[in-house]
């Protein structure tokens, strides 16, 4: 192989090794990376048919909007505890639900850390018209304003 | 220039006429030009021009995809001065590394978290324990050992935690579940435990 046609060679190398690093360390790369792990520690430890129930739970509960980060934590949390698949399947479940209606009050912009503390506080008895309230007039304090009030 | 050598040149007197004195550089100057002459023609090659605007305008109607890949695969010299060269390479190197820590296995703090991350120091008093571990949203539930060098009792760990609320236990023996008695918050888990809540601020600009 000629030198010319060497470089050229590398060149084209050089150039796809980098798009492909942009690609791989991108954002939503990385999400789908961490879902990808955290299917494969649930398979690891549930039966097979757990895990699809709850990949179902968590992808329906995303359609509206559920951050599925949430969900996959509160199922793993559930495997390092030692629960079993029905009980993981039902607290999943009704976090999925507590998600669903905290994104009914406050929508579903306000991030992850937000999110979950509305759903806690509305499980605390906090009014769903409150809480809308609060993340109209104060979006970008709101998570600590939760923290700190209940 | 001589005026008589210039008048020479310019073909408007013979040689001969030239001065004894003029006539050797009159014939260099000769010989000079006819090189000059006989150095080649100055017209392009039969076709060059068909050619060129051919090849224009194929580059003009040639689709997205195939410019991309000429722009892709088209060999282009880089200057790179090896310091840029190097802190390039070093980089890449760090990114790769970077990824591979974000994903922590069973038994392994999370180290590739956002620059933002705080070391948080969780501790747990257990005289008793053979060995304590803590397990949270921050290590995707996956458990990190406590060590208790001095042997005083008061285990203790440091896990870079990103900024947030999260929520967490300590495990004793393997076995034991322990809700942190010193935790400010704490928030039913829904698996009939009590998880410690701890709130971690972003670091303060400045500082």
């Amino acid at each position: 192989m000629g030198r010319g046609r060497a470089r050229h060679v590398l060149g084209v190398a050089g150039r796809t090794l980098i798009a492909a690093l942009l690609v791989g360390t991108s954002p939503s790369a990385a999400t789908a990376q961490d879902e990808e792990r955290d299917v494969e520690r649930l398979r690891a430890e549930l039966a097979d048919d757990t895990v699809s129930r709850l990949l179902r739970i968590i992808d329906d509960a995303a359609q509206d909007g559920v951050p599925k980060e949430l969900l996959f934590r509160k199922a793993l949390e559930g495997v390092s505890k030692g629960q079993s698949g029905a009980a993981i399947i039902q607290t999943v479940n009704e976090e999925a639900r507590d998600l669903r209606a905290a994104i009914r009050a406050v929508g579903p912009d306000l991030g992850e850390d937000a999110l979950g503390e509305a759903a806690k506080a509305m499980r605390r008895g906090v009014d769903p018209g409150v809480l809308r309230s609060l993340a109209r007039g104060h979006r970008d304090s709101f998570s600590m304003l939760l923290r700190t009030s209940w | 220039m001589n005026r008589e050598l210039h008048s020479f040149l310019d073909g408007e007197i013979p040689r001969e006429s030239l001065p004894e004195d003029l006539q050797s550089e009159a014939a260099a100057w000769q010989a000079l030009l006819e090189d000059v002459r006989d150095a080649g023609s100055d017209a392009a090659p039969v076709g060059l021009e068909t050619r060129v605007l051919q090849s224009v305008r194929a580059e003009a109607s040639s689709s997205a995809w195939v410019r991309a890949m000429r722009w892709w695969t088209r060999p282009r010299p880089l200057r790179l001065p090896p310091l840029a060269g190097a802190l390039a390479a070093a980089a890449v190197v760090l990114l790769l590394l970077g990824r591979q820590a974000v994903v922590p296995g069973p038994g392994e703090v999370a180290t590739g978290l956002s620059g933002q991350a705080i070391h948080v120091q969780f501790a747990l008093n257990a005289p008793d324990a053979s060995t304590v571990a803590i397990s949270g949203d921050f290590t995707d539930w996956s458990t990190v050992g406590l060590s208790d060098a001095d042997g005083d009792g008061v285990w203790t760990v440091r896990i870079p935690v990103k900024p947030g609320v999260h929520e967490y236990m300590f495990l004793i023996d393997g076995t034991k579940w322990i809700t942190d008695p010193n935790a400010e918050r704490y928030e039913e888990d829904g698996y009939g435990y009590r998880n410690a809540v701890v709130a971690v601020a972003p670091p303060t600009a400045g500082i």
